[in-house]
């Protein structure tokens, strides 16, 4: 089993990435694509020297904002994007920041949960729209005002807001502002396939986006996919029917949870201490049993067979009669034995696959409430807590 | 300026990337053999899955205050449920698809009024069946468990009785499975022999049971699903999970997320040399640039354990 010295080195590489991650933000670059630095950066320090402020203002369009929550989520969004959220500029360092951040998150959630079903579909989409062309806003000032890093947070869950916006909606929201996130391509790809008219009867786990497209419109270019992609999920807010310009496919999406293929492989949990996980072949105890008398399986395959009690044309008493006279089940009774000794193999399995908490395809935990509030299907994975304390701080809050 | 944001996405790609590599981590998805489906999903609810049948294609759901009948719409029809924590509850399905609920010693017939008392059913035990002309009763007797076709009006024939306790029991199509103390007990109609199919330690902890097909049992654990048969035992998925089948299908209704779920293609698994043999499959088809983090090798690592699975990853004959 693992000494865990891997583990730390994955994470301390990961908090490097982000560390550059964070302080190239500050610099109003992008980061260097796959950047993969092996030693942990002296994060706080070095942000503190590069925080520039924001060159743009507030968008207009956020103050056509109608409903309370999204535009708590627009100003929350504006308050650390614009640097008034970020403790670093006062010497704190980026974890604060992500607590702080964390903290109004919850708090909005909370906000949006209580507002669950209480506005309609129409305001939210209206007002997600407003919310998007704030950020398009946003995105058209020099160095892009924090749009990305707005776009790919998840500020704000249309899942508390109402029981009734589809989640493709959301898919929409994404695909135009698309981020990495493991399980999404098999998820849209599922989408896809399971919109399509023709039943599903592959798994499409290993399909890609422009392939599945091709097959949904037929012969769609791979140079249009994406805009192909986004116009397909923008029809899908509600049950509409389409048709594609390029190949006249009519594409039907509906509301309705229907049959899914589902990504084979999209589910981790943690291995629970040193189980010692085995592939436990051929068990050895396996044991035949015989009746006591061998035409008593026959009596009873044709008694299990007889018509209903109630059918005029069958003999009850005679029934009753052979069950009396057999005094004994028909394989009689039955000792666990002591011939051999129990094996320990399914107990070592469940105790190796002990699941501690589902999330969604973004590493959000999912609670009930939330997977039965969509009304399409989602890439539900399983992940353990991991072992550390500031991850168990992430995963431990309930986010909107 | 983006600080606070750029910390929170790293922070979320953190408790994405931290756990993903073979041992700290376990693949707990489908078999990619298999075919899953969702079919249904159950509105939120407070209250635990107690029992779970299908109904012509359909789930019927009992919780503890509730019995949830879904007939082609996503939303189910709700019929309460009044009954004691200490008494048994369950449901049955019988050939004609007549759904009885049972409550301690009293059986009711789930009509479309809602609950109509069944006068010829006064079990002393526990009632199973998934679409068999009769039913099957569990009754405990001193340290032994009753196996009884039951037809009601008093109406029975004694299959078994077997040493242990009852954890969980199934009679549907394949036939008869039964998790008794620490054995699990398969009988196939027609066959003239019941097998004991495996003897655990691990079966003190089954929540319920399937039979799939001939000498081929689900068995369902607190966080797995797992398929047993004469010469394999392997994870199909980790999932807290309630169980029925029917034909060759398998249906998994998840306590946790409510999803319920038809899976086909078990047919698949259970041999010992094929399970390695996709196991090594998966190992050989990794694609290039993937390691100890991808599902595949995930997989594959829980069918024949991480080290095995650490020295194909390393084998140059292997990749």
């Amino acid at each position: 089993m693992s000494d865990g010295a891997p583990f730390v080195r994955r994470w301390f590489r990961l908090f490097a990435v982000c560390a550059v991650t964070v302080g190239a933000a500050g610099q109003m670059k992008a980061p260097p694509p796959n950047h993969t630095s092996p030693l942990p950066a002296p994060s706080g320090r070095r942000i503190t020297q590069t925080v520039t402020s924001a060159p743009c203002p507030k968008p207009s369009a956020w103050s056509q904002i109608q409903i309370p929550e999204i535009r708590s989520a627009a100003d929350l969004g504006w308050t650390f994007a614009s640097g008034k959220g970020a403790s670093a500029d006062k010497g704190g360092s980026p974890t604060q920041d992500s607590l702080k951040m964390q903290d109004s998150l919850n708090k909005l959630g909370e906000q949006s949960k209580k507002a669950a079903g209480k506005y309609p579909d129409a305001a939210i989409t209206r007002d997600l729209g407003h919310y998007q062309a704030g950020l398009q806003q946003m995105a058209a000032c020099p160095g892009g005002g924090g749009a990305i890093g707005l776009a790919e947070t998840p500020v704000l869950s249309i899942r508390h807001l109402t029981h009734t916006v589809n989640v493709i909606h959301q898919l929409h929201e994404e695909a135009k502002h698309p981020t990495f996130v493991p399980g999404r391509t098999n998820f849209r790809a599922s989408e896809l396939k399971a919109a399509s008219v023709t039943p599903v009867t592959q798994s499409t786990s290993q399909a890609s986006i422009p392939s599945i497209i091709r097959e949904v419109t037929g012969s769609t270019p791979q140079s249009k996919a994406g805009s192909e992609l986004e116009r397909f999920l923008s029809a899908g807010a509600k049950a509409t029917t389409s048709n594609t310009n390029t190949t006249q496919t009519t594409v039907v999406v509906t509301a309705k949870p229907a049959a899914r293929v589902v990504p084979p492989a999209t589910a981790q949990a943690r291995n629970l201490a040193n189980t010692g996980l085995v592939h436990p072949a051929a068990p050895g105890v396996v044991r035949s049993i015989k009746p006591l008398q061998p035409q008593n399986v026959n009596s009873m395959n044709n008694w299990i067979q007889r018509p209903a009690r109630f059918d005029p044309a069958a003999p009850r008493e005679t029934v009753g009669a052979i069950v009396e006279t057999r005094g004994k089940p028909v394989f009689g009774e039955v000792d666990e034995g002591s011939e051999v000794s129990a094996t320990t193999d399914l107990s070592r399995l469940s105790s190796a696959a002990a699941l501690l908490e589902s999330v969604d395809a973004t590493g959000r935990p999912v609670l009930w409430q939330d997977v039965t509030r969509y009304t399409d299907f989602r890439d539900i994975r399983f992940v353990a807590r991991p072992s550390c304390a500031f991850c168990d701080s992430m995963l431990g809050q309930q986010r909107p | 300026m983006r600080r606070g944001l750029a910390v929170a996405v790293c922070a979320a790609q953190f408790q994405i990337a931290a756990f993903a590599a073979c041992p700290d981590s376990q693949y707990v998805g489908f078999d990619s053999r298999l075919m899953a489906r969702l079919i249904a999903r159950l509105p939120p609810i407070e209250s635990a899955l107690v029992d779970f049948r299908m109904v012509s294609g359909e789930p019927v759901v009992l919780l503890r205050d509730r019995l949830l009948l879904y007939s082609g719409s996503a939303l189910p029809r709700e019929i309460p449920v009044a009954s004691n924590a200490s008494e048994t509850l369950g449901i049955s399905v019988d050939q004609a698809g007549t759904v009885r609920l049972q409550r301690g010693g009293q059986v009711d017939i789930v009509t479309a009024g809602g609950l109509s008392r069944d006068p010829d059913f006064a079990p002393e035990g526990k009632l199973f069946g998934s679409g068999k002309p009769v039913l099957l009763e569990a009754r405990k007797s001193g340290r032994f468990q009753n196996l009884i076709f039951n037809r009601g009006g008093g109406d029975s024939f004694a299959i078994a009785s077997l040493e242990g306790d009852l954890r969980a029991a199934f009679w549907g199509q394949a036939g008869m499975a039964a998790v008794v103390g620490k054995s699990l007990y398969v009988w196939s109609e027609n066959s003239d022999d019941l097998k004991r199919l495996a003897l655990d330690t691990g079966l003190e902890h089954a929540r319920g049971v399937c039979l799939t097909g001939t000498g081929r049992a689900v068995v369902t654990f607190l966080d797995n699903v797992t398929l047993v048969t004469a010469e394999d035992q392997i994870m199909i998925v980790g999932m807290r999970a309630r169980c029925d089948a029917s034909q060759d299908k398998l249906y998994l209704a998840d306590d946790r997320s409510g999803e319920i779920w038809e899976v086909s293609g078990l047919e698949k698994l259970g041999v010992l040399k094929e399970d390695e043999r996709h196991a090594t499959d998966l190992l050989k088809n990794l694609p290039a640039g993937s390691g100890e983090s991808s599902a595949a090798y995930l997989e594959a690592a829980r069918i024949i354990g991480c080290e095995r699975a650490k020295l194909s990853l390393a084998s140059p004959r292997t990749r």
